[in-house]
């Protein structure tokens, strides 16, 4: 079956109308990654009015380009001005950025770029080989599995930073709290809205991580402007990653791929968990743990990997069973349904070409992304060494854009501005931002699982851990919390002995 | 000397960014001539759901004969509040319009929102879109009648997912278990998961459009015990009707067009016929009908009619099941 | 330590605020049963935090051999330093904000783009109004005429 319906697919995506449709769908999934503000969701809705008049395959084609190459573009903003183009890049922003600033800016965007195509094909490698059996897994978790999950997300990544373990979790915390601003996401009641209006839909995500991040940044380079940042000129050989680099990428990328795509496979904002999630593990176990924050490479392959295949893996549960658990994929699903396709398990049977076809186009889109933003590299990294005169009042305008598109509400500006405020005051007094928006992100499926847990149970705490899968989830997260504590009192002993 | 340049330069260019900017804002007209720009359909409902598929598709057949574009916006949260509070605050003049549905009932019943139907001029009504029961494919019920006679035997045993607290397939349950009188537990999901927990196991049934579960039936993984309308649908002519099976109720999601109060009457009537002509074009009577809807027009004044009752039939439902406070 | 203090003001804000939602059953948990629980957790790690960064600061303080007025007072000295620039460039953006709901978008991001170029250090005038009149036309190529992303528009324009 595979030698067979493998050249066919790859013979559909190679048809002229449908070749044109995929580089359209990965240009203008780039451009959507690049600019804040826009993210893939609304941008594949704008197009499928566009898409109906291509038919099925060719339509469906540029619409899953769009998907995926939004994960590629996501990186630029956040590696050249620290701001996070997507929510599954804030992470990169933690060593891109810094990798920028020392020059490094080409590295660290090839790097994305190269991880990208590696997860990307790997998670189409997976998603058709292994697409029926591994959807069947999604559904083994229900709410009281994803509960234990966000907590078990937020004590792994309660050293994201490797700074403060304390620190990190007050800053989760607040991500939570903020979290449940607007409307109650189980019984619809506004809560913390403090009599705006505007509130009531809840703080923009985009919002708060562009203030956090970008506008933060500005200000803080605003402080420090008497030092006076000299880039060093960098000669066009060293735009691209050297031997090193691509030597200690290798094992991260590997590791982020295949992490990111079992991550993909659940509900709820899977591409950023797995970008924090690889993150967290890098953080742990390279040799290079010093050099986290400070511009390690494997920052930025692991998370940039993880968030492509992630956005692989949310694949199967559309394809496989027609359940869409991301935003992006629910548009995708609303396409599908557009022109005439019923995605679920007979989809393979009653339409291969247009299965096939989006397949192959998945193979051909990531190497064109890949050859499409390789040159780019070179262009973009030029950008930080425009001088922050100029570039930083552009970074400004790209902000109050991005957290103003998100909704079309000025409310959300202000919050911008007010999460950039507070940004930069948090890194005077050493406050890393990042576990904040782990706590944004998670929030709502916390709050949400919880209560549909307690409703099921009809108030029975036990049912929280109710599965196999909760009860194992449960033994990592108390052994992950007790660990770093007993870890203190034994080398404290040490230190006395 | 070379400074002097510079600066008049500068000043140049100011003055023509300023005069730019002005005529890139000319772009109102007079209202006779309707639309000589692009129209806006605010849809409260997120991209890529059953609402906002029909809201494009429908859109695209209206651009056609409108002359100008109808473009579809999603502006989502607070359960669509925020969607009808800014077209209420928009302009009259028939540029922005609401994809508007059961939810102005439920928002204004529960007063998430300080107004009703009212506030708004109806144009027109395009259709209904049922709610079916739907239960996982190992579920021990074989029809309708023996679940409703289970729940009964097991007060508030039985767990129904919905798609959020007071959407309208919250109420269908709601009003069900009112009739048979009976408790359930409604668990509130966002689409998708709910279908996702019904497959899994997690919960015994869920109550949804069909769009939600077209290739879950298709593939057999979960089955419909029931459908909320009157009459059965046609993607599922085997599929009972809650009355037929002995649950005297008929509740539909119904969809429409409306805009801001005062609305120039020449426009509401220019845009109800091209609508009336999209619902009832073979299209569109095709798409629906493929995704378990049903097209129907309705013109202004019954529509508004309509909406009036299924004000006051959701108050009645929230009232009976205590949700108003 | 006053950081700590921050957050747990911030935490005891949302607890306070979270009683005036229902918590009803546990069968069936309210609104404000969550925020509720999470504010509890804030405030129990800002109060570790304020021990931590007390007891440390008395080690530091012992070290040095000042005491606790002087400490303080240097610290707030070293940090205020160079805090001219953040302030002015968030003024600067409150009235750009501002201004955009007289006179739209674009004019106010015109002079917002100038002014905060002068800011950052630009010597002349020429090339930040160059900088601002490409950054407005880009935005209204690409984001209201191809995108159909509207911006906010002014009353006065």
């Amino acid at each position: 079956m595979f030698d067979h319906s493998v050249i066919s697919s790859l013979l559909t995506a190679f048809q002229p109308v449908n070749l044109v449709s995929c580089f359209i769908g990965a240009v203008v999934g780039t451009l959507v990654g690049v600019l804040p503000g826009l993210g893939p969701a609304a941008a594949m809705a704008l197009v499928i009015p566009l898409t109906l008049k291509l038919g099925p395959t060719a339509g469906l084609i540029m619409l899953a380009g769009i998907y995926y190459g939004s994960m590629y573009g996501g990186s630029t903003t956040s590696i050249l001005v620290n701001v996070p183009g997507e929510p599954a890049s804030v992470v990169t922003t933690l060593d891109g950025y810094v990798m920028a600033r020392k020059g490094r800016a080409g590295a660290a965007l090839a790097i994305a770029a190269i991880g990208s195509f590696a997860a990307g094909t790997f998670s189409v490698i997976a998603l058709q080989f292994f697409a029926p059996l591994l959807a069947r897994s999604a559904l083994a978790f229900g709410p009281a599995e994803y509960f234990v999950l966000t907590v078990l997300g937020i004590v792994l990544l309660s050293n994201l930073t490797g700074k403060s373990r304390v620190k990190s979790l007050i800053l989760m915390m607040v991500g939570l709290v903020l979290s449940t601003i607007g409307m109650d996401p189980v019984g619809g009641v506004e809560r913390f809205s403090f009599g705006i209006d505007a509130a009531q839909g809840g703080v923009s995500f985009i919002a708060i991580t562009t203030g956090l991040f970008g506008v933060a940044e500005v200000l803080t380079i605003m402080a420090e402007k008497e030092e006076k940042v000299e880039l060093l000129p960098v000669k066009f050989r060293e735009l691209y990653p050297n031997r090193e680099e691509i030597k200690r990428s290798v094992a991260p990328i590997v590791r982020g791929s295949v992490m990111g795509f079992f991550i993909g496979l659940l509900p709820g904002p899977a591409a950023t968990m797995a970008a924090f999630a690889s993150y967290g593990l890098e953080r742990r176990i390279s040799k290079f743990k010093h050099m986290f924050g400070k511009g390690a490479i494997e920052g930025v392959a692991g998370p940039e990997s993880a968030n492509n295949a992630a956005a692989g893996g949310a694949m199967i549960p559309l394809l496989s069973l027609g359940l869409p658990f991301t935003p992006a994929t629910a548009v995708l699903l609303g396409g599908m349904l557009l022109h005439g396709v019923t995605p679920g398990p007979f989809l393979l049977k009653d339409r291969p070409d247009v299965f096939w076809g989006v397949i192959g186009s998945f193979y051909l889109g990531n190497l064109m992304l890949l050859i499409l933003n390789l040159p780019l590299v070179g262009i973009f990294a030029k950008i930080v060494r425009v001088s922050p005169k100029y570039l930083m009042p552009t970074v400004l305008v790209l902000c109050v854009i991005g957290a103003y598109g998100d909704n079309s509400s000025m409310f959300d500006v202000w919050v911008m501005l007010a999460s950039g405020v507070a940004g930069f005051l948090m890194r005077k007094y050493q406050y890393e931002p990042a576990p904040l928006v782990v706590g944004l992100v998670l929030g709502p499926v916390m709050e949400r699982s919880l209560r549909q847990t307690l409703i099921i149970s009809k108030g029975d705490i036990s049912g929280l851990w109710g599965s196999g899968i909760c009860v194992i989830m449960w033994v990592v997260v108390i052994f992950s919390a007790i660990y770093p504590i007993v870890g203190h009192f034994i080398n404290r002993s040490k230190k006395v002995l | 000397m070379k400074r002097r340049v510079g600066r008049k330069i500068a000043f140049f260019l100011f003055f023509a960014s300023l005069f730019f900017t002005q005529l890139c804002l000319q772009a109102h007209a007079a209202k006779d001539d309707w639309p000589t720009k692009q129209v806006e359909l605010i849809n409260p409902f997120g991209a890529g759901g059953a609402a906002d598929i029909q809201a494009r598709k429908l859109a695209e057949i209206i651009s056609r004969d409108l002359g100008q574009p109808m473009v579809v916006r999603n502006v989502t949260g607070a359960g669509g509040a925020i969607a009808y509070n800014e077209v209420r605050r928009a302009k009259p003049d028939g540029y922005t319009l609401i994809w508007y549905s059961g939810a102005i009932n439920t928002l204004s019943a529960r007063k998430q929102i300080t107004f009703d139907y009212t506030a708004f001029d109806h144009i027109a009504g395009i259709g209904y879109e049922t709610i079916a029961i739907a239960v996982n494919k190992t579920a021990p019920w074989k029809d309708f009648k023996e679940f409703v006679a289970y729940i009964k035997q097991n007060p508030g045993k039985v767990t129904i997912g919905n798609s959020g607290m007071g959407s309208v397939t919250h109420m269908v349950p709601v009003a069900m278990a009112a009739k048979i009188k009976a408790q359930v537990t409604h668990v509130p999901f966002g689409t998708g998961l709910a279908v996702a927990s019904l497959m899994g196991g997690k919960i015994d049934a869920s109550s949804q459009h069909p769009a939600e579960i077209l290739s879950q039936v298709k593939a057999g993984e979960v089955r419909v015990l029931a459908v909320s309308s009157a009459k059965r649908i046609s993607i599922w002519p085997n599929v009972p009707t809650m009355k037929e099976s002995g649950v005297d109720l008929v509740f539909d999601q119904w969809r429409g067009f409306a805009a801001p109060k005062g609305t120039p009457k020449n426009v509401i009537d220019k845009l109800s016929s091209i609508v009336k002509k999209a619902v009832e074009s073979k299209e569109w009577i095709d798409f629906t009908s493929s995704v378990g809807t049903t097209a129907e027009y309705m013109d202004p004044s019954s529509f508004l009619k309509f909406v009036a009752e299924q004000d006051k039939l959701t108050k009645e439902i929230m009232t009976e099941a205590g949700l108003l406070k | 330590m006053g950081s700590s203090i921050v957050w747990m003001l911030f935490g005891l804000l949302f607890l306070v605020y979270s009683l005036r939602y229902p918590f009803d059953t546990i069968g069936s948990p309210g609104p404000a049963v969550f925020p509720f629980l999470i504010s509890v957790f804030l405030i129990f790690f800002s109060g570790l935090e304020a021990i931590k960064s007390y007891t440390n600061r008395k080690k530091e303080a012992e070290k040095e051999c000042v005491d606790e007025a002087s400490y303080w007072f240097t610290r707030v000295c070293e940090r205020a330093k160079g805090e001219a620039g953040p302030i002015k460039m968030t003024a600067v953006f409150v009235v750009y904000l501002l201004a955009m709901v007289w006179v739209g978008f674009f004019v106010s991001t015109f002079l917002f783009v100038f002014v905060s170029s002068r800011l950052m250090g630009s010597k002349d005038f020429l090339r930040p109004i160059a900088l601002s009149l490409g950054i407005v036309i880009f935005c209204y190529i690409l984001f209201e005429v191809w995108l159909k992303v509207s911006f906010p528009r002014g009353i006065l324009f």
